[in-house]
């Protein structure tokens, strides 16, 4: 990725509003100019009772002219910036919105591997953070910078000794600018760092409050969180100190234009070169960009925040995309096949998660996946559903290979069951037929009443029509589960994938699901991840995974005789369910001397 | 404003001094802000002087004026230096004692404190929303405060030139004081609908981002992105709307000030042509026109920040008000580990979870309990761990109502033993040694060899050095159930409570956490939320609950005879332990 500049990220997503943007910069500028009309007012004013003469009517006429200048001033600033605005919170709709589609096309599996916490922060925190820089910048940074400029033209008009001397403070403060800037990206780093660290401590001591509750027994703090914040403290003082010095010393002698325009402005006059209502005008001059000077300073923090947060964003918008191919292809059937098929997360540096695997997931029947956790066996069936692309070899469907189908077919033709049970903020009858939209009433109650769910739903106070989020609090988990899992029979796709399915959290609801998930499976053809192992026995084909690796391949039966690793994992799994939480009684029987050496015990 | 101001500097407790004693610094640094200008209208009025003729101008002259100067920027710097030591530290300082004064309530406040606050909203609190007042608190109270400092000291000087343009001066600045109060406001006013735009962003954000699988499956990508969009479209429009709302108030506010700088000129101009002020004089008055509202301008961004403190403060008074549960607490040391409930009733937000429950457990006995979710087993246990306290009734452990004792006395005769399994992200050792801060590395390795999972740390690359969480070392979900439960084997308190895991893991996890279980038990009291089959079966005490209520009570030899809840439990899960699909 080349590493474009911030400024040019940010006004690609300034299209629509490049006009308002060019307005706000041009009333800005007016504004600006405005600005100066009160001091060639007072100028005038001056002038008048040096001259000697003064005349009351024209004093008052400059005054007039200098507050309707100042009316001008105002408005026209208030139009600006509120233009900046308007532009400033298009673009962050705009990168928002970019943001979320392109996580829509990158690999599934890319978005939920990442936290939706970390995600969300970006789209929403993150991004609000350039917002008030930038509305500022836009107008005023240019005005700022502007109006400086023209007032030094203008005294060089003066007398060009003069307008040096005005700036003699500038060198100085540059100097201790400069200074203050040597290290400042890389303390901006580790601060940013350190602050963290600290909030990773504070999430995580407030997430454990229950262990922590449980466990700690001093009266005083634990002890990590004390000391990261104290240290997170130390550190930020630490730097802070060590600018200040600088930094005051910019902030008293940056505005102070009189060290250089008073003594010098005197001299001049002295020597004769320069006429006194001059020498005002030079004065009250330099006081008119003291203001302009020190906002100046105050944009170069703010510049650091924006840079930071839009090099996440853009990292956010180079996530790679899984192509996609437009014309639906023929599937003549339903056979799965994975041929040498290769996978790591991470292309360049990772471990290989599946090495050359090859099998065949027969059409119509039941196949399940066993072994030791992290072996493989999660990662085989997302591949399947193309949460990620292969890094080598392929999987193809009836002969066709899922990279050259459309994701839209592919979708169709895979019922993903998981334990994740998401239902949108709809009615619970919407919900069940986004299965298939073009479902009726009477289709959406027979599948839910197939998923066992048509009881409980009946019994909400709107039945199917209540709100999936207002019935959230009372739904349970297997209820939920049990509401997808009546989108998925409406969706009657051939091919069904059940990842740790199985693995219910809710007990009493455990025997309606089993019901459910024998209603979905019914006649299709069926990939299972399961636990536990009872769940399985009954498959056409099991294949045992270790170490990304298919170890064999066969029925039950075949397994239990010929295979150790499946061997062992059904008698630990029979024993645990025979195994018991006690006082040393009864159920210790069981407590083996086996040490936990056995291979499928390491997982790293 | 000076209201939020005042509560800002009360937040800061014992460093409140420091910031008063800034506020001394702030007004001598005025005082230096002022000085160029006096020495300018000095200056101006010599070379005036000499152009009329009174009195020539020296070189002298101009070398004084020169040395006053940079005397003036000198005692400018170091006011400003000096006020930024004293005072601006203290916003670190404060946050910092802040945040471990959170982490000493929290964990003194009842578990429902936390149910009712959300989670992520309290480590908000403690995060960024701390982190906002670390960085702007003293900077407000330095721009509000110090600014009308400042701005009040020219006034003064400015009045006693000529009270008139003083009179002026202050008329503008309670001018714009008006429009900022009246900016100020609109904000508190605007602030819950800017939050509610800003919540529903978040949370179409985090629905479209959890929904993204499901929405994938059924190819809903267009509804998806539209209702992000809408959203985001909303977003922006409010805050449009609210900015451009402030903007006239901002306008007025600036243009009062700038209207009196021109009538002080105007003023100035008028006494001189009536002879009653000096010409130098006048000129001084409209450099000072010039400057005198400098520090106030920027004070409407001030409000807007003000106001986000001020919630901010709300919230953390929130927390810091919560009820610390053990405030008249004693320490006592328990004779035995006999749990008795009697009359217990209990409810949580005013829906009752438990009715009038009695029981007791014999020390060195097990107990299962076992129900329907929602029951109130969980509420059970976290009645005797003190997490809650009854309504009516009382809990008594070796004889002493847990009310009378603190919670640390309390909580060092039982571990706990949580279904989902929380470990720090630090290393193994030190997330085992957490059950007993003072064990040394043998008995650390020995609970870890207890708990099963000795075997697998050392073959860990980094051992029991290894870092939870990070880079390669993601531990599967049984193996880190060991460790918590090593934690718990390691702080070999008497009594242990138990929550079984319902989710499978796999089965041979499942066999050695079962083992690290035996070894945590073995001569305990324990009390155990069960799931399974084999461990209800074994118990010496069965609590059946349902509703609230103990409905049955026994062994399971006893309870197997009686027609009931347990009968129908029992046939329930042998059938779904031994179900396979197809």
């Amino acid at each position: 990725m080349t590493q474009k500049s911030w400024i040019s990220i940010v006004f690609s997503f300034a299209s629509q509003c490049r006009g308002k943007i060019a307005l706000s910069v041009l009333c800005a500028i007016i504004s600006v100019v405005a600005g100066l009309i009160p001091y060639w007012s007072v100028y005038q004013i001056i002038t008048l009772f040096i001259g000697g003469l003064p005349v009351m009517a024209e004093v008052w006429k400059w005054c007039w002219i200098g507050l309707g200048a100042y009316a001008i001033r105002f408005l026209l600033y208030g139009i600006s910036t509120s233009l900046s605005h308007i532009s400033a919170y298009t673009i962050l709709e705009n990168i928002r919105l970019s943001l979320a589609q392109r996580l829509m096309k990158a690999p599934l599996g890319t978005v939920i591997g990442e936290s939706v916490g970390k995600l969300k922060s970006v789209l929403v925190d993150r991004v609000e953070t350039i917002e008030l820089p930038l509305a500022h910048m836009i107008p005023e940074c240019i005005s700022n910078l502007l109006l400086p400029v023209a007032v030094f033209a203008y005294l060089v008009c003066i007398d060009w000794r003069m307008a040096l001397a005005m700036l003699v403070t500038v060198p100085l403060a540059f100097i201790a600018f400069a200074m203050m800037m040597k290290n400042f990206n890389k303390l901006y780093a580790d601060y940013m760092e350190s602050n963290n660290y600290v909030n990773g401590v504070i999430v995580e001591y407030v997430e454990g409050i229950e262990v922590i509750k449980a466990f700690n027994q001093s009266s005083s703090s634990y002890e990590k969180f004390t000391k990261a914040v104290k240290s997170f403290k130390d550190y930020t003082l630490k730097w802070y100190q060590s600018t200040w010095k600088l930094m005051n010393f910019i902030s008293a002698v940056l505005p102070s234009t009189f060290l250089g325009a008073l003594p010098i402005g005197m001299y001049l006059y002295w020597t004769g070169s320069l006429a006194p209502q001059d020498l005002v005008m030079c004065l009250i001059l330099s006081l008119g960009i003291v203001g302009p000077l020190m906002n100046f300073t105050t944009y170069v923090n703010e510049t650091k925040t924006v840079e930071y947060a839009v090099h996440d964003v853009d990292k956010l918008l180079h996530v790679e995309e899984l192509p996609d191919t437009g014309k639906p292809v023929e599937v003549k059937s339903k056979d799965i096949q994975l041929q040498n098929v290769s996978f790591s997360y991470n292309k360049d540096s990772g471990k290989q998660v599946l090495s050359h695997i090859n099998l065949k997931i027969p059409e119509g029947k039941f196949t399940a996946l066993v072994g030791p956790s992290g072996g493989g066996k999660s990662t085989i069936a997302r591949l399947i559903a193309r949460f990620w692309d292969v890094s080598d070899g392929k999987i193809t469907i009836g002969g066709v290979d899922i990279r050259s189908m459309p994701l839209a077919q592919l979708a169709d033709i895979i019922s993903f069951v998981t334990q994740d049970n998401f239902l949108f903020n709809c009615s619970i009858k919407e919900n069940i037929r986004l299965g298939n939209p073009d479902a009726t009433d009477e289709e959406v109650y027979a599948a839910a009443k197939a998923a066992c769910c048509d009881e409980f739903i009946q019994k909400l106070d709107n039945g199917y029509d209540t709100m999936a989020g207002d019935a959230g609090n009372r739904l349970s988990g297997g209820e939920k589960q049990r509401i997808s899992i009546a989108r998925m029979i409406l969706k009657n796709a051939p091919v069904v994938i059940l990842d740790e399915a199985t693995a219910f959290t809710d007990q009493e609801n455990e025997e309606k699901i089993q019901q459910s998930i024998a209603a979905l499976t019914k006649g299709k053809t069926l990939l299972v991840i399961a636990h536990r192992l009872s769940t399985i026995k009954n498959a056409d084909q099991i294949i045992v995974l270790q170490n990304g690796q298919v170890e064999n391949t066969g029925t039950h039966q075949q397994l239990l005789d010929g295979d150790a690793l499946y061997r062992d994992m059904w008698e630990a799994h029979i024993g645990a369910q025979n195994w018991s939480a006690g006082s040393g009684k009864g159920g210790n029987g069981y407590v083996s001397d086996r040490k936990s050496t056995d291979p499928m015990d390491r997982e790293i | 404003m000076f209201r939020i101001v005042n509560r800002l500097i009360q937040w800061t407790g014992k460093y409140k001094r420091r910031i008063y004693i800034g506020f001394v610094y702030a007004f001598i640094h005025s005082i230096f802000t002022a000085i160029p200008i006096m020495l300018a209208a000095k200056g101006l009025g010599a070379v005036l002087d000499d152009w009329g003729g009174v009195r020539p101008l020296e070189g002298r002259d101009i070398w004084i004026m020169l040395g006053a100067m940079i005397l003036a920027v000198l005692g400018r710097y170091l006011f400003s230096y000096l006020r930024a030591i004293t005072q601006e530290s203290v916003g670190y300082e404060a946050t910092a004692d802040e945040r471990i004064r959170l982490g000493d309530i929290l964990k003194r406040v009842s578990l429902g404190f936390f149910s009712k606050n959300n989670m992520g909203e309290l480590s908000a609190a403690a995060t960024t929303d701390l982190s906002f007042m670390e960085m702007f608190a003293m900077n407000m109270v330095n721009t509000v405060v110090n600014g009308y400092i400042t701005v009040i000291v020219l006034i003064l000087f400015l009045a006693f030139y000529s009270p008139l343009a003083g009179g002026i001066a202050l008329a503008g600045v309670l001018l714009s004081v008006l429009f900022l109060h009246l900016l100020e406001a609109r904000s508190h006013q605007n602030a819950p609908i800017h939050q509610k735009a800003q919540d529903d962003m978040v949370e179409s954000s985090i629905e479209y981002l959890r929904g993204m699988q499901v929405v994938k499956a059924f190819k809903q990508e267009g509804v998806s992105i539209a209702g992000i969009r809408k959203a985001y479209n909303d977003s922006k429009k409010i805050n449009i709307k609210i900015e451009v709302e402030y903007m006239p108030f901002n306008c007025l506010h600036l243009f009062s000030l700038k209207a009196a700088s021109i009538a002080i000129v105007a003023v100035a101009a008028l006494l001189t042509y009536n002879g009653s002020m000096e010409l130098p004089t006048m000129l001084m008055l409209d450099m000072f026109s010039f400057m005198i509202f400098g520090s106030v301008e920027a004070m409407n961004n001030a409000a807007h920040v003000l106001e986000v403190i001020d919630a901010t403060l709300d919230k953390l008074d929130g927390i810091e008000h919560a009820d610390i549960i053990d405030k008249n607490g004693k320490d006592i040391s328990l004779q035995n580990t006999d749990i008795v409930f009697r009359d217990v009733t209990f409810s949580y937000d005013k829906v009752p979870v438990l009715q009038n429950i009695s029981f007791s457990i014999p020390q060195g006995s097990t107990t299962a309990i076992v129900g329907p979710s929602g029951s109130g087993k969980t509420t059970i246990c976290n009645l005797i761990a003190r997490f809650y306290d009854v309504d009516s009734g009382e809990v008594t452990v070796g004889g002493e109502d847990v009310r009378n004792m603190t919670c640390d006395s309390l909580l060092r005769n039982i571990s706990m033993v949580f279904q989902k399994v929380y470990l720090f992200h630090d290393t193994i050792e030190n997330n085992i040694r957490f059950g007993n801060p003072s064990a040394t590395r043998e008995e650390i390795i020995e609970a870890a060899k207890k708990a099963r999972c000795h075997d697998f740390i050392i073959n860990l690359p980094d051992g029991y050095e290894t870092v939870i969480g990070e880079g390669g070392s993601t531990l599967s979900g049984g193996e880190k159930q060991r460790i918590s439960i090593a934690r718990a084997i390691l702080k070999n308190a008497n009594i242990v409570i138990l929550d079984e895991a319902t989710a499978s893991i796999d089965p041979e996890n499942e066999h050695l956490i079962q083992q690290a279980i035996s070894e945590l038990t073995i001569g305990k009291t324990v009390i155990v939320i069960a799931h399974r089959l084999a461990t209800i079966e074994h118990a010496d005490q069965i609590l059946v609950v349902d509703k609230g209520q103990v409905i049955q009570k026994g062994t399971h030899q006893q309870l197997v005879q009686q027609e009931g809840l347990y009968r129908r439990f029992i046939m329930i899960r042998e059938q779904a332990e031994g179900w396979s699909i197809a």
